[in-house]
């Protein structure tokens, strides 16, 4: 009689009751994958005849389909980004605000209204102060969206370095673990524990970055990890990784003090964080800045050209942009060739002079450009804190009203014996500064003599117009052009064939230089986190430009200024500015709605997973307490079997 | 049956699922909006976006919209009451002009002149909602300024105001104003606007007219014969009435074969016709012209000789003549007694005739009443009843034209006001209406069907519960 049998049975049992008991001690711990022992019968080998002589635990195996778990992480990784960038775009949706209650497109709806409307009442100090505070309304909200979406940049930066330590600190585990379960194995014991933690720990490491685990390599058992395809648990050892910025500012992963980006990394958390910051987030940036920039660039186009009820300027000075050494080109990109047309106007007299400056070289530095405007007599300007300062003499002021008018030189025109005086008003409707000819015909006394005509020219000889001035006209009639400049002629004569320049103006700021530089501008700024309103105008809202002709009191100017709203911009891709804030408002809505529905994809992808998992890996009670009862009567079974030998041997001792 | 832990984790899932859907819900019937931020339905968010910035936008041409409808409804009352002044002023003058008064009786008739103009100045100054109405875009600046005798009597007015009006957006694309420049209705230094009344087919030419009040222009014509050749033709006995030859034309005589033609006609024969003192002959564009033939010239060969036809104006009733080849667009055609001047143009010509025209008379409305107040004071004695009345009659006549100038200004004033109040109104209010209704349809939660998916997705939710429950009770331990 062989004990050893029975007692390997009650052995197999005991071990059997023990695993079952573990197994259901962690049927809710997360990660556990249930363990199954391996019996096996063995073999006593007497010369050469094999008996059978008991049974032995051979090892505990862990219940697992190493396929589905690859699968079951490449879910994670995806949830993992998804998750961070749904809760992100949430967070930027919320603050944008709900579609009835969009802040910043109330603000910029509420602006151009608010022009609109003091179109009607254009000298209403009421009316001025709304726009002003209209458009101080609508700074507040753009540079409200830009800190916002900078300390979002912040935070994303903290957190990225938050998760990259939990990166790790897992991949240490990892490493360490891969240790622990090779000694375990070369010491033939058990690793399955170890095995699990170490398999939870890197389903955790997949829900913050996108890894690639497998096993392999020169300890067995052990499982590495690349990140963006370099090593990051390679057996016992890892590589330390750090968040940083490469030369292009490009947010990214790199092994600790390395500058190169690791590719690839889009999915996980950490991915999430580095697609908001380097695209998601920086596109809604940029849009932002985009249309604040275009919105500034508008409405000061036209701002500068015009005045407010406040009148002429005594002295005005722009925002500081460049030194006085400067080139013109250095100190904006959308300073260009073109002129500058000032009026300066005597308060005494009433004189007016139309000074029209040259821009045609880009390489003018900024203070030779002040010099040529100290030139014109009765003005004076100079650099300061690197911004254009100009005054006016005493008793005198000026402004940049786009007004036509006459260049008589003295080689086309005889100044002596043309004594009629031509007076030329009006608001040019060209879209572009044009220069017309005006040549006498027929020569003779105005109103008085028969076939003496003005004849209107463009610059490619094209007949505009011919109005008759001699025989049947009344000095001072008004003779008017289709493009809505006006022409009055006194009493007095002309020289036939002379002639003089017409100049219309529709711009008279082609150069772009008050616009950049800041004089007589209604916002200050380029992007959403720097546009403000002009502390002139903040001061006295009177200087808001509702005019635009020589008389000061038409609202030409606050009229297209309000039309600017329905301006269609052609760096918004044609967009007018509402039309551009609507599309970013709804991509947003779109790019949220989208990774919801991803989200919600996944959340019922990785349920099945689970569900396929613990069919496979999982705890089943009832399949356990089955078991239980299987090597209890085992258990019990063995011990009646040793408990016969023992009697029978106890009755063979007995007969001898 | 997918194991214990399948139950564990569909149930969490339904649940979590359930109750997202709950929230969800709860939030959309709370708020009774289907689409509350851009991510519940992106397409439709951006629509009624657009609809709502565009419904508020019509809001603001609103305002303004009411801003010029007050302005002139102000503007309509006020020159009621100048009209009134002026009718007042006019059946004054009338009297004083038809009757036989003393100079105290047209002293108190100069007294109601004056009050007239103190009364239309005053209306001229009105000022409404801040903006002054009747000096264009000046609105911030009087528009007339008076100065006074010791008397307290005006002595002239001068205009401060402007020359433009001031067109405000009422709706999109559209401008109106609700200022208007008076100086236009009140005052016309040099009225160049000249009507023809008549059927001769003249019209205005681009000079400025000198004439005032009505003038009849004589049309006629004349054909003129140049060198005949010697052939002695000349024209028909109704060539000046008949002819509708213009510029010059060439007779073609064959005075052998006895042919005649007019340019490119066909060459017809004149011996013998039945009235050779009138013969007609017409090109191949229809042109006629009436020639005597009787005494041409025989066998001399085949001649060419030029005729003219052309126009004869005249204001004057024909003491002086202006001609015209029809190609004038601006003839002068001048009295040769008073040296008025009409400017013609001719190229629409069609037949002779007596053209009535007629140019409005200069006025000023202050001006003209101050001249007729001081006429009727005839303070210094200096003009004679008989002068006195011509003034006054003169007077009159511009008060005429004025009167005609602030009537026409009213009947202006009041269809722009109708268009303002009216269709631009309507209109703006059609549009927000429909993009308000759009916008709800879009955005308005449906609320039954919301309430019953709220009911069903919380019957589910207890299901999931009761469900689970009982699943999760079952255990073989509980048998052993």
């Amino acid at each position: 009689m062989n004990f050893q049998i029975s007692l390997s049975g009650l052995n197999v049992a005991q071990q059997a009751i023990d695993l079952i008991a573990t197994n259901i001690a962690n049927a809710g711990t997360k990660g556990y994958h249930r363990q199954e022992l391996n019996v096996a019968p063995i073999e006593f080998n007497a010369t050469n005849v094999v008996t059978l002589a008991g049974a032995e635990v051979i090892g505990v195996r862990r219940a697992i389909d190493q396929m589905l778990e690859r699968q079951i992480l490449r879910v994670e990784c995806q949830m993992g980004q998804i998750s961070q960038e749904l809760m992100t775009l949430q967070l930027v949706e919320r603050t944008l605000g709900d579609i009835d209650s969009n802040r910043l497109g109330l603000a910029l709806n509420g602006f151009f209204d608010s022009l609109r409307e003091l179109s009607a009442h254009p000298n209403n100090a009421g009316y001025q102060c709304s726009v002003v505070e209209a458009g101080t309304a609508l700074a507040n909200e753009f540079q409200n969206m830009a800190t916002f979406t900078q300390e979002l940049d912040g935070h994303i930066l903290l957190q990225a370095d938050i998760i990259v330590q939990q990166v790790n600190d897992l991949a240490t585990e990892i490493a360490d673990l891969n240790a622990e379960i090779n000694a375990a194995i070369l010491r033939g014991n058990d690793a399955n524990v170890m095995q699990d933690r170490r398999d939870q720990a890197i389903a955790e490491l997949a829900g913050l970055v996108e890894i690639q685990a497998d096993a392999g390599g020169a300890l067995e058992g052990q499982v590495n990890v690349r990140v963006g395809g370099a090593p990051l648990v390679m057996g016992g050892q890892t590589i330390e990784l750090e968040v940083t910025t490469d030369s292009n500012n490009t947010l990214g992963l790199a092994g600790a003090g390395s500058s190169t980006l690791l590719a690839g990394i889009d999915q996980g958390q950490l991915g999430a964080l580095f697609t908001l910051k380097n695209s998601l987030l920086a596109d809604i940036t940029d849009s932002l800045d985009l249309l604040a920039g275009q919105v500034i660039k508008a409405v000061n186009e036209y701002h500068v050209q015009g005045v407010g009820t406040s009148g002429s300027f005594a002295e005005l000075s722009g925002w500081a942009v460049g030194l006085s050494t400067a080139k013109l080109s250095e100190l904006s990109s959308d300073i260009s060739l073109g002129t500058l047309q000032l009026r300066v106007i005597n308060q005494l007299t009433g004189e007016i002079t139309i000074e029209r400056v040259e821009v045609d070289d880009l390489d003018t530095t900024f203070g030779q450009f002040a010099t040529t405007l100290s030139n014109l007599d009765n003005i004076t300007a100079w650099i300061s804190g690197s911004a254009l300062h100009i005054q006016a003499a005493t008793n005198y002021k000026f402004d940049f009203l786009p007004v036509c008018s006459g260049q008589y030189d003295p080689g086309t025109w005889d100044p002596v014996n043309n004594t009629a005086q031509i007076a030329i008003s009006g608001i040019f409707e060209g879209s572009a500064n044009e220069d017309f000819t005006v040549t006498v015909v027929g020569g003779g006394g105005v109103g008085i003599d028969e076939g003496l005509k003005l004849l209107v020219e463009d610059a490619l000889s094209e007949k505009v117009a011919e109005f008759n001035v001699g025989l049947g006209y009344t000095p001072g009639d008004v003779l008017t052009l289709d493009n809505g400049i006006t022409l009055t002629v006194s009493a007095g004569d002309f020289v036939v064939d002379d002639s003089f320049t017409l100049h219309g103006v529709a711009d008279s700021d082609s150069a772009n230089i008050l616009t950049s530089v800041g004089i007589n501008t209604f916002f200050s700024g380029s992007s959403a986190s720097n546009i403000a309103i002009c502390q002139d105008v903040i001061a006295d809202p009177g200087r808001v430009a509702t005019a635009m002709s020589d008389t000061m009191t038409d609202n030409r100017n606050i009229v297209r200024l309000g039309n600017i709203a329905d301006q269609q911009i052609a760096a918004l891709g044609n967009l007018t500015p509402s039309d551009h804030y609507r599309m970013l408002a709804a991509g947003i809505g779109r790019d949220v709605s989208v990774r919801f529905a991803k989200k919600t994809a996944l959340q019922i992808v990785s349920n099945q997973l689970a569900n396929q998992r613990d069919t496979i890996s999982g705890v089943d009670i009832n399949a356990e307490a089955a078991k239980m009862l299987l090597f209890e009567q085992m258990f019990q079974a063995m011990a009646k079997v040793l408990s016969v030998q023992n009697e029978a041997l106890q009755s063979l001792m007995a007969i001898v | 049956m997918s194991g214990w832990a399948a139950i564990f984790n569909n149930t969490n899932f339904a649940l979590t699922v359930q109750s997202e859907a709950l929230a969800r819900f709860q939030e959309q019937i709370a708020s009774g909006q289907r689409v509350i931020r851009a991510s519940d339905d992106p397409g439709a968010a951006h629509r009624i976006m657009y609809l709502k910035a565009f419904a508020r936008n019509l809001e603001s041409y609103e305002r303004n919209l009411g801003t010029v409808e007050s302005n002139l409804e102000q503007v309509t009352s006020c020159l009621t009451a100048v009209t009134e002044s002026l009718s007042l002023a006019r059946e004054k003058l009338t009297r004083a002009v038809n009757g036989t008064f003393s100079a105290q009786q047209r002293a108190g008739f100069a007294g109601e002149i004056e009050t007239a103009i103190q009364m239309i100045l005053m209306v001229a100054n009105r000022k409404h909602a801040g903006q002054y109405l009747f000096g264009g875009s000046k609105i911030s600046t009087v528009p007339y300024v008076a100065t006074y005798d010791s008397a307290g009597r005006v002595v002239s007015v001068t205009y401060n105001g402007g020359t433009q009006d001031l067109p405000v957006p009422v709706a999109p694309g559209v401008e109106y104003s609700g200022v208007v420049v008076a100086e236009d209705m009140f005052k016309l230094d040099n009225p160049t606007g000249v009507v023809f009344l008549g059927q001769t087919g003249a019209a205005a030419g681009t000079g400025t007219s000198t004439i005032e009040g009505d003038v009849s222009l004589e049309v006629s014509r004349e054909t003129v014969y140049g060198d005949t050749g010697g052939t002695n033709v000349a024209e028909g006995d109704s060539a000046d009435t008949s002819d509708t030859i213009r510029g010059d034309h060439t007779l073609t005589i064959d005075t052998n074969a006895k042919t005649i033609k007019l340019d490119d006609g066909t060459a017809v024969s004149y011996d013998g016709v039945p009235s050779p003192t009138d013969f007609m002959i017409q090109n191949a564009s229809g042109d006629v012209a009436y020639v005597d033939v009787s005494n041409i010239t025989p066998d001399i060969g085949t001649v060419d000789v030029t005729i003219t036809g052309r126009g004869l104006l005249s204001i004057d009733g024909g003491l002086s003549t202006h001609q015209t080849d029809y190609t004038d667009t601006n003839l002068a055609v001048s009295h040769s007694q008073t040296g008025l001047m009409l400017y013609v143009n001719t190229t629409g010509i069609t037949q002779c005739g007596t053209e009535p025209v007629n140019k409005a008379l200069p006025y000023d409305m202050f001006v003209d009443l101050i001249a007729i107040r001081d006429n009727l004071l005839n303070s210094d004695g200096a003009l004679s009843v008989a002068e006195q009345n011509e003034e006054l009659v003169d007077g009159l006549n511009r008060l005429e034209g004025l009167l005609s100038a602030v009537t026409n200004g009213e009947i202006t004033v009041g269809s722009k006001l109708q268009a303002v109040g009216a269709t631009i109104r309507y209109m703006l209010e059609d549009l927000s209406a429909s993009s308000l209704q759009e916008s709800s349809q879009l955005q308005d939660l449906d609320l039954t069907e919301a309430v019953v998916q709220l009911a069903r997705t919380q019957t589910l939710y207890e299901m999931i519960l009761a469900s689970s429950s009982r699943l999760l009770n079952l255990s073989l331990l509980d048998y052993i």
